[in-house]
């Protein structure tokens, strides 16, 4: 470039103010030739012309180097007038330890043969996004493992519950009748004991009392071993139960739950197996008329067998306040309403009853009618079932005439 | 008659400092002093010819970032802070002198514990 004499002050001061310009800002010709270019482009791009052996005459032979697809795009731009590119990033990778630049450009056609390329640093940009993604990362990931967990706490807690069925079973076996049985002949035997010797010989009766009393004890001591191992497992079903639960508040939200076809009879039997006994104890009678082939509804097991529970026992524990000694007795009902495509399952007691105005209110939040509880029991109940798109509600004659809690459901086609 | 200042390495950091004002600006080539903090201490005729900074404007301001931001990188600018050795290195360089990509040679010296450094600057 031939040098010409020092600008007069106006132009000076034009050019000192555009080199202070944080933009990289050069002029070329339709080949990509320099003709202006500023301070700051030159401090920018002069290592890296260095590094990539290019000079700085020429910005297309750079970007060649450095950003072929922004290269290719001045090549296919045929128009003279318009924005080639903008904020087209590119990274440009120097000799270690140099950390890589990078640089956002704008290029815009001023005419057939000029062009402005003008580039601005965004490494602190570039690190800000990188920070951000995997923040985004790491969060998906959390959220991801808790979905995992929930997944997982919810097989759980499905198994447990069948676990803990079975376990009731076991322990509603109650006292073996073998052992009376034993018990019983050996008390026979006894009272003829003299005759057991002539039939058996000299001495064998009493070797045959013997023997019972010892087959006796036996079967005593073998039941209170499994009596006592059913307890220890209800207590370790509880414990599991306990476990998931805190576990569960950290998965709180991310629970899909798990669908699976859920028979009505099979859903009354499970839950009255694990409540049953606190009818027993109360003397009152069950009566089932909960049909084998009702149709089976999609949903969530576990939580459709808490339900039936938490009615139960409500309507075991509506009879605690009674004085009279009426006939104790709880209906379970289950039907099919064809046109509705709903299957009805009812449970009615005929104890306490509730009041008109409270049937609207029972199922509200922290409403309780009993000394003891907490009075969420039949709020979650109600939103459990409306998550099967079925509807609860209670229905009573009034106080002391029992109540029937009904509750409908879509039923699978 | 031939300036006795040198470009090449003939001419040294010592010879530079005892300079006169007169001495440096009868150069054939760029000469800038500069304090530790890159402040312009001296800025010679033939530079201020080339840059069309005057050279009473050019004292006082920072080399680097005010007078030749072009030179505000690891191969010219970085290489003044602080130096722990004898710097006396040339190299090839782009200068843009109102705008217009010139090319240069540079030659930077600085000693460790010395209250000046010197950019030579000669037009290719």
């Amino acid at each position: 470039m031939a040098s010409e004499a020092p600008p007069s002050l106006p132009a000076q001061s034009l050019v000192e103010f555009i080199n202070q310009c944080p933009f990289g800002l050069i002029q070329t010709n339709a080949s990509g030739e320099i003709s202006l270019v500023n301070a700051y482009a030159t401090q920018l791009l002069f290592p890296v012309a260095i590094s990539y052996g290019q000079p700085l005459d020429n910005c297309w032979q750079l970007l060649a180097k450095i950003a072929p697809h922004i290269r290719q795009t001045i090549t296919e731009y045929e128009v003279n007038y318009g924005s080639v590119c903008e904020n087209e990033r590119v990274e440009i990778v120097l000799p270690p330890p140099t950390p890589s630049l990078h640089l956002s450009f704008s290029i815009t056609r001023l005419g057939e043969d000029s062009y402005q390329v003008a580039f601005k640093e965004v490494n602190n940009v570039v690190e800000a996004e990188e920070t951000a993604r995997l923040a985004t990362m790491e969060a998906a990931t959390q959220a991801g493992k808790a979905e995992i967990a929930s997944g997982i706490l919810h097989d759980i807690g499905n198994a447990v519950t069948a676990f803990g069925s079975h376990t009731a079973k076991l322990n509603a076996l109650g006292n073996w009748e073998e052992t009376q049985h034993i018990h019983r002949l050996r008390g026979l035997f006894a009272a003829k004991s003299d005759g057991l010797d002539d039939v058996l010989g000299a001495g064998k009766g009493d070797a045959l009392l013997h023997f019972m009393t010892a087959v006796e004890e036996g079967l005593q001591k073998r039941q209170q071993t499994v009596q006592e191992i059913g307890q220890q497992l209800l207590e370790v079903t509880s414990h599991i139960q306990e476990v998931l639960n805190i576990q569960r508040h950290y998965t709180r939200g991310m629970e899909k739950g798990q669908r699976a076809l859920i028979r009505p009879h099979d859903l009354i039997e499970d839950s009255l197996v694990m409540v049953g006994r606190m009818f027993e104890k109360r003397g009152i009678q069950i009566e089932k008329d909960v049909p084998y082939h009702l149709p089976s509804f999609s949903g969530d097991q576990t939580k459709m067998i808490q339900v039936c529970v938490n009615l139960l026992k409500n309507a075991a524990e509506a009879y605690d306040d009674l004085e009279d000694d009426r006939e104790r007795c709880l209906h379970l009902q289950g039907k099919a309403d064809d046109t509705a495509q709903e299957v009805e399952l009812s449970i009615r007691d005929n104890a306490a009853g509730i009041a008109p105005e409270q049937l609207a209110r029972i199922f509200e939040r922290g409403k309780t009618s009993k000394s003891q509880g907490s009075g969420l029991g039949l709020h979650n109940c109600q939103q459990i079932v409306e998550t099967h798109m079925g509807r609860i509600w209670a229905e009573s004659p009034g106080p002391g005439k029992g109540t029937t809690f009904f509750i409908r459901i879509p039923f699978e086609t | 008659m031939t300036p006795s200042l040198q470009f090449s390495g003939t001419t040294t950091y010592e010879q530079l400092e005892q300079a006169s004002a007169q001495e440096l600006d009868q150069a054939d080539f760029g000469i800038i002093r500069l304090s530790q903090g890159g402040e312009v201490m001296y800025y010679n005729q033939y530079e201020s010819d080339l840059s069309g900074v005057a050279q009473s404007d050019a004292v006082g301001k920072q080399f680097f970032t005010q007078i030749a931001p072009c030179t505000n990188n690891f191969m010219v600018a970085a290489k003044y802070e602080q130096p722990t050795a004898i710097l006396d290195e040339t190299l090839p360089y782009v200068f843009t002198y109102n705008m217009a990509p010139t090319k240069v040679h540079l030659r930077l010296l600085a000693q460790p514990a010395e209250a000046h450094a010197y950019l030579l600057v000669q037009k290719d």
